[in-house]
């Protein structure tokens, strides 16, 4: 039998479900993409006073996680309080559980 | 140029046309264009011929006065039109917008993008008739009006446009259609060239183009008499691109440019 090269998107779902760790590494790793900075503290916000992304470049941050993760985001991520590292990692956790 | 407070005593003849708007908008802004056309030709400036040469230059003089008279009639055209959607709502505005065949036809998802030129603030009534549902891209809330239309508001910080553009990602994605205006912007913006002179673009319309993969259908809203016509532009999918469409279209009209535009584009500010 031919051996699949790579797991398909609902078992790549389940996966990441039942590894929270794999989720922040995996959104410090987006994110280092863009900043380079090492140090991911949860309280690190995004924009500024933090990573300093800018409008688009936060949105392409949910859009990069929603494809990976295979998750939409709700319009209620960017809402309210300024997004920080955990407040990202913490929303896709909620919506990978779903 | 501005002379704001000088500027602002012309509020008194805008106010209390748009206050006969609503029963007699003929009369309303036939005289609104008069009153512009002739304060420009008597003050010289709001806009000056000099500032339409400096952006038109293969215009002659006497053109370009000309071009800066109907700029100005434009320009209290629409100091009508603002002070009647704050006073009335889009009520009265709605029996004089017509959008053409090719707007009315507009399905999503689409980023309609439009510029500061001409009624540009006449969208409303027909953003309230396209067939898909509308997220309009606003500073104020002219815009403000029946349930097909929602308001995203750019004031704010970077959270908030992301917000705002992110909604706007959602939006699209669920096949509806995002208004904005392209040449206003906060925080970064794509240089282009238009006319010469350097224009500043929102980024956002052509991120979420990207990202969506939703054309970008340019539109202008035109005075004719004291009706408007809305009508579709070209489809693009660079800023240079827009700018270009500008550039022409500003070229064949050049009396359709506004104040801001030309402020944008001069850089005064």
């Amino acid at each position: 039998m031919e051996e699949p090269s790579e797991l398909s998107p609902p078992n790549r779902y389940a996966i990441r479900e039942s590894m929270p760790k794999d989720i922040v590494e995996e959104v410090h790793a987006i994110l280092r993409a863009r900043n380079g900075r090492v140090d991911m503290s949860p309280r690190l916000p995004l924009g500024s006073g933090g990573l300093g992304l800018d409008s688009i470049a936060l949105v392409e941050v949910l859009v990069e996680c929603e494809e990976v993760f295979g998750v939409t985001m709700a319009a209620e991520a960017l809402a309210g309080s300024p997004l920080t590292v955990g407040s990202l990692i913490e929303a896709l956790q909620a919506r990978v559980r779903r | 140029m501005t002379g704001s407070r000088d500027h602002r005593r012309f509020d008194t003849p805008a106010k209390l046309l748009a206050s006969v708007a609503a029963s007699h908008p003929r009369a309303a802004f036939e005289l609104a264009g008069r009153l512009g056309a002739l304060r420009n030709r008597i003050r010289r400036r709001w806009p000056s011929a000099a500032e339409i040469s400096a952006l038109f230059s293969r215009l002659d003089r006497r053109t370009a006065a000309s071009v800066a008279a109907r700029a100005g009639a434009l320009h209290e055209r629409n100091r009508v039109l603002v002070h009647g959607i704050v006073r009335y709502g889009l009520d009265f505005l709605r029996p004089l917008v017509s959008a053409s065949e090719s707007f009315r036809a507009m399905s999503g998802p689409r980023i309609v993008a439009t510029f500061h030129a001409g009624a540009v603030h006449a969208f409303g009534p027909a953003l309230e008739r396209m067939d898909a549902p509308v997220l309009a891209f606003r500073d104020g809330s002219l815009f403000a009006s029946r349930g097909t239309v929602e308001i995203v508001s750019t004031k704010g910080g970077e959270q908030s446009r992301s917000a705002a553009l992110h909604r706007a990602l959602l939006h699209l994605r669920g096949g509806g259609v995002v208004f904005l205006a392209l040449d206003v912007y906060q925080g970064e913006a794509i240089e282009t060239q238009c006319l010469g002179r350097r224009l500043r673009l929102a980024p956002g319309a052509f991120a979420l183009a990207r990202w969506t993969g939703a054309p970008i259908q340019l539109a202008v809203a035109r005075w004719e008499g004291h009706r408007v016509l809305i009508e579709a532009g070209a489809c693009v999918t660079t800023a240079e691109a827009a700018s270009f469409w500008l550039e022409a279209y500003l070229t064949g009209r050049p009396e359709e440019i506004t104040l801001g535009l030309l402020r944008n584009l001069l850089e005064i500010s």
